[in-house]
């Protein structure tokens, strides 16, 4: 055991975590050189085409210094906030960690964000000062920013880079003589805990573990504390750049589990692995279950396609536990499933693989935050959907979720920021200036105003110069109201939205516009409306169509015009119906692009 | 039954709105109509056992076209095919290019048929176009043309143009009218991709197309045309009665045709064939012998979607009986919902198997083509 390092890298997005993966398995030659491609471990089609991590990736590496062999167990972890928890398992499977800072940018707010999760677990922190070799690079300011972050010797943070491999040797040696061996009691019974999961469709759901206490065998009947469901462990093993089958896995080390489970909602990333027979009485502390943050409606193009993707959906949960999913059913759309996500990257990937991995194009709706509606009694009902808001005497208030959010920016900046904060019902919490000209201001808000355009607008005030990092803290009362559009009079459900009472004017106002442009002229005028109850606070009218007739048609122009008119009876079959008008797919994820 | 079409990709100055093949330089003219000549020669055994009914001269401009070259063209049809007798031989003419020489040249060469790209009697609109000739050419054109002898001649209009005030259409329609000619081809002005008109709309030099402004100068066209007797016979095309343009009617009825010279199409029994539209390119495939074209084997689907769509446009409509021979498809058993619903609406109108649109259908012919198709 005391030779084994488990370490996580961690760093705000795109700092270069997984580039610098790659040199350290380089160097440990646990990837041959002919296996060796940018990013390795980031082996899904989606992170390869995005250059981003998804899912944390673990590897073993093995490295022998001053002539002994120790075993380096490394966990690579996705920067986007939408994936905190991933990390936050990761690192509670760790004793220190990589934390990486790009020399050119500085701390950024995941930087800050996912050191204090690590120092929470008490991890060894080694601070790396990354991309080094980039003309902007700006070591003595980033150092001072890293020194006063985390009080740490300005000697000990190593200068790397994961393009020319500087520093790869240095901190081979930190981790081998800073971080801590594991300090599981070998004797005690088996706790391990499980940090990741993955699927593979021939061998069904891999579980990476940690031991912490004890040992695993091969063969040993296990069981699965917070599920409370039991297997035998029929393949167990260590993580290499393939997975290499072992007898057993001592107290200390990562290995993965095969017992025959099918479904990736067995495995909760956080559950703590034990023995049926000599079960452990304390479970890895921590666990919790990820909670989707943001609902959308997914629906198929086709409204026959519902069983399709209905399996479709399944299949995705397999191998991605954090997605959630049930059916529902609108007028406007027919049947398809409100689905929670981790966040807006979670919701995109998802759409994403059910296009590329099931071929299902689908419609998504605009997404939302769920809410708490009260009614008289004092009950509460989950509201996950805003048609779904219960009105008149049936509601007494409504609780929407409230984030923590940090925001780091540079000072030249900070008006702006306040001032979008404040446009999005933010209250300053907190402002600490990090050196002379980097802030960082902490906001309370409401996850609601933060979950579409915030993000890109905070980009674009500050110039690319503003990071953004949140977690939820708590629910609180709002003065929300629920939206309905409608069209020729027709409420279309899947566009209503739950927003506060303020904004309603601005927004009915924006979204009737933006509907205006999306939907095309008809036989006869649409009226759009924008209505709270009763009453109707937007208005706009899409004249009727007049013409719509090609006016040269001879020899050469015959193939050209037979293939438009195909495509346009394609994309009306596309449309869905409300009363009589016919609304593209578009139309239903407007809002997202009414500041377009 | 066919006809023969002849590019001629070349125009004295680019009009604002057209997507037409050109090129705006003629000194590759000659080589052109070599290699025109050549690529008639490679069609004399394609069309075997069917008689030339029509031969039309289109492009671009074909009235720059010199005489010796025109009569190097029709020779070499003469050639290569068997003629009618009854030969409709249209050219299409510039005013500019309507001298009373070049008019009387055309006629001994064998053109019976002119087809005069007018667009607009004011001289704001030809600007406005860029047009090459201006607004006393045209009325002169046609009356000499009328002089030399022709007894077939179209005139093309453009309406719905943004800038143009509707008196001035009025005019244009009534001027028209008072021309001797039998025959017109009125067009909607549309902005097509990659036209210096869709620069200038992008742009806002140039104001967007007014749908509503386009709807009633057509509305108003229709009425003017029909109390002086004129026929209505295509989305686009009036004539007096009998002066039916052949060339183009048969496009409409999916008769065979070839098209030689760049960008021009084919066409036979569901085999469709376009030539590259690019002179030099195709200057030099012919040159070396190399592939020139590309294809498509229409399937069903397409040739019954094709039927639908033209024939929607003309007065003569969509035979559903015809297609049901042909094709053993039953329009009725597919697309009856949506035809009854249009019927109902007053957008067509059917008997004995035949679809035809109303003046109210032929405005959304599109749109009603589109949801009569079969996707299978
Ligand atoms: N110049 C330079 N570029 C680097 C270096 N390390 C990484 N990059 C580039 O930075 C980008 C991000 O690198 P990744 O390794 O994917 O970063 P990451 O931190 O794993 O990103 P996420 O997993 O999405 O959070 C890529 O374009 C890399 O090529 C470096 O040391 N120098
Ligand atoms: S003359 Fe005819 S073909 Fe030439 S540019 Fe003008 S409209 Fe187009
Ligand atoms: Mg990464």
């Amino acid at each position: 055991m005391k030779n084994i390092r488990n370490f996580c890298i961690i760093a705000h997005i795109d700092h270069g975590k997984s580039t610098l993966a790659d040199r350290l398995l380089q160097e440990t030659k646990t990837v041959s050189e002919r296996d060796l491609k940018a990013q390795v471990l980031d082996d899904m089609d989606l992170e390869r085409e995005r250059g981003i991590t998804i899912k944390s990736h673990a590897i073993q590496m093995k490295h022998v210094h001053e002539g002994e062999e120790y075993t380096l167990n490394l966990i690579d972890t996705p920067g986007h906030v939408d994936f905190s928890y991933e990390v936050s398992r990761s690192i509670a499977a760790c004793e220190g960690a990589l934390l990486i800072v790009d020399a050119a940018q500085g701390i950024q707010a995941q930087t800050i964000s996912n050191l204090y999760l690590a120092l929470d677990h008490e991890l060894e922190i080694i601070p790396i000062l990354n991309k080094m070799d980039l003309p902007g690079a700006m070591p003595e300011e980033v150092k001072d920013q890293i020194e006063e972050l985390i009080l740490c010797d300005r000697d000990d943070i190593i200068p790397a880079s994961g393009k020319t491999g500087l520093g790869v040797k240095e901190i081979l040696k930190a981790i081998i003589d800073r971080v801590p061996a594991p300090k599981g009691d070998p004797k005690a019974p088996l706790k391990a805990l499980i940090f990741d999961s993955v699927f593979n469709s021939f061998r069904g759901i891999i579980a990476y573990f940690k031991v912490i206490d004890g040992s695993i065998q091969k063969g040993d009947h296990v069981k699965f504390i917070n599920t409370g469901k039991e297997y035998h462990a029929d393949e167990i093993g260590v993580l290499k750049l393939t997975q290499e089958p072992k007898d057993d896995i001592k107290t200390g080390n990562v290995g993965y589990i095969i017992s025959g489970i099918k479904e990736a909602k067995e495995v909760k990333v956080g559950d703590t692995i034990t023995k049926v027979e000599e079960p452990t009485q304390t479970a890895v502390l921590g666990f919790e279950d990820v909670k989707p943050m943001v609902f959308a409606g997914i629906y198929p193009v086709d409204t026959e396609d519902f069983e399709e993707l209905r399996e479709a959906m399944g299949k995705l949960q397999l191998n991605d536990a954090s997605l959630v999913f049930e059916p529902e059913s609108s007028a406007a759309l027919g049947f398809g499933f409100r689905c929670g996500f981790l966040g807006m990257l979670h919701m995109e990937i998802i759409q994403e693989r059910l296009e590329r991995e099931f071929g299902m194009t689908v419609i998504t709706t605009v997404p939302n935050v769920s809410y708490h509606a009260f009614n008289k009694r004092g009950e509460q009902n989950i509201v996950n959907n805003p048609t779904d808001l219960p009105q008149g005497s049936n509601l007494d208030y409504v609780e929407e979720p409230y984030i923590n959010a940090q925001i780091i920016t540079a000072g030249d900046y900070v008006g702006a920021v306040m001032g979008l904060c404040m446009e999005k019902r933010g209250q300053l919490k907190n402002q600490v200036y990090l050196t002379t000209s980097r802030v960082e201001l902490t906001f309370e808000m409401p996850m609601a105003e933060v979950v579409f355009d915030f993000y890109d607008k905070l980009k674009s005030i500050s110039r690319g110069y503003a990071s953004f990092d949140y977690h939820p803290i708590e629910y609180r009362q709002s003065e929300l109201i629920k939206l309905d559009i409608l069209l020729n009079a027709k409420p279309v459900d899947a566009l209503s939205a739950i927003i506060h009472r303020d904004k309603a004017y601005e927004y009915g106002k924006k979204i009737c516009l933006k509907l205006k442009e999306l939907i095309p002229k008809q036989q006869f005028e649409i009226a759009i409306q924008a209505g709270i109850g009763s009453k109707i606070v937007a208005r706009e009218t899409i004249k009727a169509m007049r013409k719509d007739v090609t006016a040269k048609c001879y020899g050469g122009d015959i193939t050209r015009k037979r293939k438009l008119l195909e495509k346009q009876k394609k994309g009306k079959k596309r449309m869905r119906q409300v009363g009589n008008v016919e609304i593209p797919q578009s139309a239903f994820m407007a809002v997202l692009k009414i500041n377009d | 039954m066919a006809g023969i079409y002849v590019h001629i990709p070349f125009c004295r100055k680019a009009c604002h709105y057209c997507d037409f093949h050109f090129s705006t330089s003629l000194s590759n003219r000659k080589p052109m109509v070599d290699a025109i000549c050549q690529e008639l020669r490679q069609h004399s055994d394609t069309l075997t056992g069917e008689g030339i009914e029509t031969i039309y001269f289109g492009g671009g401009t074909p009235s720059v076209l010199l005489k010796s070259e025109l009569i190097q063209i029709l020779d070499t049809i003469k050639d290569c095919f068997s003629l009618s007798a009854e030969i409709e031989c249209t050219l299409e003419a510039n005013p500019d290019d309507c001298s009373t020489q070049n008019l009387q040249d055309w006629f001994e060469s064998g053109v019976n048929r002119l087809s005069i790209g007018v667009q607009s009697f004011d001289q704001r609109d030809l600007t406005w176009m860029n047009r090459s000739h201006d607004h006393l050419q045209a009325t002169a054109s046609i009356l000499e043309a009328e002089k030399v002898g022709y007894k077939s001649i179209n005139l093309d209009l453009i309406y719905g143009v943004p800038t143009m005030p509707a008196d001035v259409w009025k005019s244009n329609v009534q001027q028209a009218l008072n021309l001797p000619i039998n025959h017109i081809s009125a067009y909607s002005l549309t902005v097509e991709q990659g036209t210096a008109l869709h620069h200038f709309v992008k742009t806002k030099k140039y104001p967007s197309l007014d749908e509503e402004k386009s709807a009633i100068e057509f509305e108003y066209f229709l009425n003017e045309i029909k109390t002086k007797g004129w026929e209505q016979y295509e989305i686009s095309n009036y004539c007096k009665p009998g002066g039916y343009a052949q060339h183009n009617t048969n496009y409409w009825k999916q008769k065979a045709y070839i098209g030689v010279g760049p960008s021009a199409h084919s066409y036979q029994s569901g085999y469709r064939r376009w030539n590259i539209a690019n002179n030099a390119k195709y200057l030099r495939a012919i040159e070396q012998g190399d592939i020139f074209f590309s294809d498509e084997k229409l399937s069903e689907t397409d040739q019954i979607n094709e039927l639908i769509m033209l024939g929607l446009r003309t007065k003569w409509g969509v035979d559903t009986s015809a297609i049901l021979d042909e094709f053993n498809f039953d329009l009725d058993k597919h697309v009856g919902q949506e035809i009854k619903n249009y019927e109902r609406s007053g957008k067509l109108t059917q008997s004995g198997g035949i679809i035809t649109l109303t003046d109210q259908g032929k405005l959304i012919a599109d749109r009603i083509a589109a949801a009569l198709f079969t996707t299978e």
